[in-house]
């Protein structure tokens, strides 16, 4: 029996990408494991940085892969995306400081904006026709506007709390993400058998979950 | 079909063959040394008697003219881009041990185990995107979905779009083998592209390529470029397709001459790679005996190392791990998993040269 590598997202999707699998009946050692291989009964599950997993998957080091669908829109990679797991919500959004809202009212105002999506939000402002200069940053977004690095943000909200502690107001929704499955295009077709399984499975927890 | 493709070119931007006449060429005689050694060595008959056991050495000798003649021409203008195709084209043959790799058969040769190829319908898809009746605007993301292989965003299109339509759309990741095309033809549409595929298929069955070959509606490759069947060949230990092309009949129209064209990309690198990391399984033939066999075993274990055999000998207590012989005192077996058979004198001497009983 061929058993497939996955790679599952370190950070804010970890967990439930692990209570999803467990809930598909995909069974390995319980408790903490800080090793970024683990081998569980079906599965070798590999912890890959989400911004590095697509990598991972592209070139086949990884069968398959769970990855947020914004990284998904940030960078073009040849992968089979094939399930929608439900988990890990958020939006991606631009958002000004408070007391300059106004700016977004003037469609032809040029605007610096700060964001690790660097690809996604010149594809906004391109198509929204404004004009928009980028400055690519890694983290901590909500910095860049209030030491007049940048004059708004585009970025990932789930609560909104962030957004709001650093005097920030959403003005536009760029995309709506949640947690997707990967399939490298050789292994399905080299392990097709392992990943329907993997697939049905999974889209059955998540019918489960919800 | 580039050869093609560049006088087309040309002639689109008004230039003529005459001036190819102006050309200050030096040393025109070296590729024409160069064409004689390759015919030599690639004669349909074989290499000519005294070349024989030299090719390489010839082949090798018939670059380094040609690599002489661009170098003695460096001065006209383009010979640098010639110079570079050259050297891929070469790096490519030297490192497949004298083969372009342009084929499944190719692939194998260079040594890639358990290559696969796929072949797909540009105008299967476009049909099925067209049968499912979208507007414009959702007809165009469905397309573009399709093409990023993003099949949830495709899901989401595709709702209230016939069921079996939307079925075919959502199952093309697994959509290949013997079924893909019986079930590709019960839904009615795209009969053309169909009837296609079963051509290519019918008339690549005398080439016995029916294991390497399938037919896979998943390839999915640029639809504004290709016009009909699409390939791609996988191979395990590599993450990406090793060759990709297919059927482009629009493309040399726009260069003002229009004509069918077919073709494909090789990614060298990539079959080199998957090279590196097929094991080749050693042809170990495996002997074991009982002890009232033993000596007319190791007697002949002896003549079939000394016939260039790798034998690997042993008492019969060990058991067989793969297909082998066994001597006994009732006589000699070829053992295979749990079956075996007699082989009598002049099958142990077949075996001596090397065929396998």
């Amino acid at each position: 029996v061929s058993s497939l590598t996955l790679a599952v997202p370190s950070g804010r999707l970890l967990a439930d990408a692990v209570r999803l699998l467990r809930a598909a009946g995909y069974r390995g050692p319980e408790g903490e494991d800080r090793s970024l291989v683990w081998l569980w009964d079906e599965l070798t599950v590999i912890v890959a940085k989400p911004v590095d997993l697509l990598t991972y998957v592209e070139r086949g080091a990884a069968d398959c892969g769970v990855v947020g669908k914004d990284i998904l829109l940030e960078q073009a990679h040849e992968v089979y995306e094939l399930v929608d797991l439900g988990f890990g919500f958020c939006r991606g959004v631009v958002a000004l400081p408070r007391e300059r809202r106004a700016l977004w009212d003037n469609p032809r105002q040029h605007l610096r904006i700060a964001t690790k999506y660097p690809r996604v939000a010149e594809r906004f402002f391109w198509e929204q026709g404004r004009p928009v200069e980028i400055v690519e940053l890694y983290g901590s977004v909500e910095l860049a506007p209030r030491v007049g690095l940048s004059d708004g943000i585009l970025d990932l909200v789930m609560t909104g709390a962030t957004l709001q502690a650093n005097g920030l107001v959403e003005v536009a929704e760029v995309f709506r993400s949640t947690a997707r499955l990967v399939v490298n295009p050789v292994s399905l077709r080299t392990h097709s058998d392992a990943v329907s399984e993997l697939v049905r499975r999974l889209s059955r927890a998540r019918e489960a979950v919800r | 079909v580039p050869l093609a493709l560049s006088l087309c070119l040309g002639w689109a931007r008004g230039g003529s063959l005459r001036n190819l006449l102006a050309a200050d060429l030096r040393a025109p005689w070296i590729p024409l040394l160069a064409l004689g050694l390759q015919l030599a060595i690639f004669e349909p008959t074989g290499p000519l008697p005294f070349l024989r056991g030299r090719e390489l050495a010839v082949h090798v000798a018939s670059y380094v003219v040609l690599g002489a003649f661009l170098w003695a021409n460096r001065h006209l203008p383009g010979v640098w881009l010639v110079a570079l195709g050259f050297a891929c084209n070469a790096a490519a043959i030297l490192a497949n041990g004298g083969l372009m790799p342009a084929s499944v058969e190719a692939l194998r040769a260079a040594g890639v185990a358990g290559a696969r190829l796929g072949l797909g319908h540009a105008a299967f898809l476009r049909a099925l995107l067209d049968g499912a009746g979208l507007e414009e605007e959702d007809r165009r993301a469905a397309q573009a979905a399709l093409y990023r292989k993003d099949f949830v965003t495709l899901s989401s299109l595709l709702e209230g779009v016939s069921p079996d339509i939307r079925r075919t759309l959502l199952d093309l990741p697994s959509l290949r083998g013997p079924d893909a095309l019986p079930r590709a033809r019960a839904l009615g549409v795209a009969e053309a592209a169909v009837d296609d595929l079963s051509r290519v298929l019918e008339a690549l069955a005398p080439y016995g390529v029916e294991e390497e070959v399938e037919v896979d509606l998943g390839v999915i490759r640029d639809f504004d470029y290709y016009t009909g069947v699409v390939l791609e060949a996988y191979a395990p230990g590599s993450g990406a397709p090793l060759l990709g092309g297919g059927r482009y009949d629009q493309l040399l129209e726009r260069f003002g001459s229009a004509r069918p064209a077919v073709g494909f990309a090789v990614d060298v690198e990539r079959v080199l790679a998957a090279c590196h990391r097929v094991p080749t399984p050693p042809r170990v033939l495996e002997v074991v005996y009982e002890p009232p066999a033993r000596e007319q075993a190791l007697r002949w274990v002896r003549r079939a190392r000394a016939a260039g055999l790798q034998v690997a000998a042993g008492p019969a207590s060990r058991g067989a791990s793969r297909p082998g012989l066994c001597f006994r005192g009732d006589g000699v077996w070829w053992v295979d998993g749990t079956s075996e058979r007699p082989l009598g004198p002049d099958a142990l001497e077949a075996l001596l040269g090397g065929r396998t009983p």
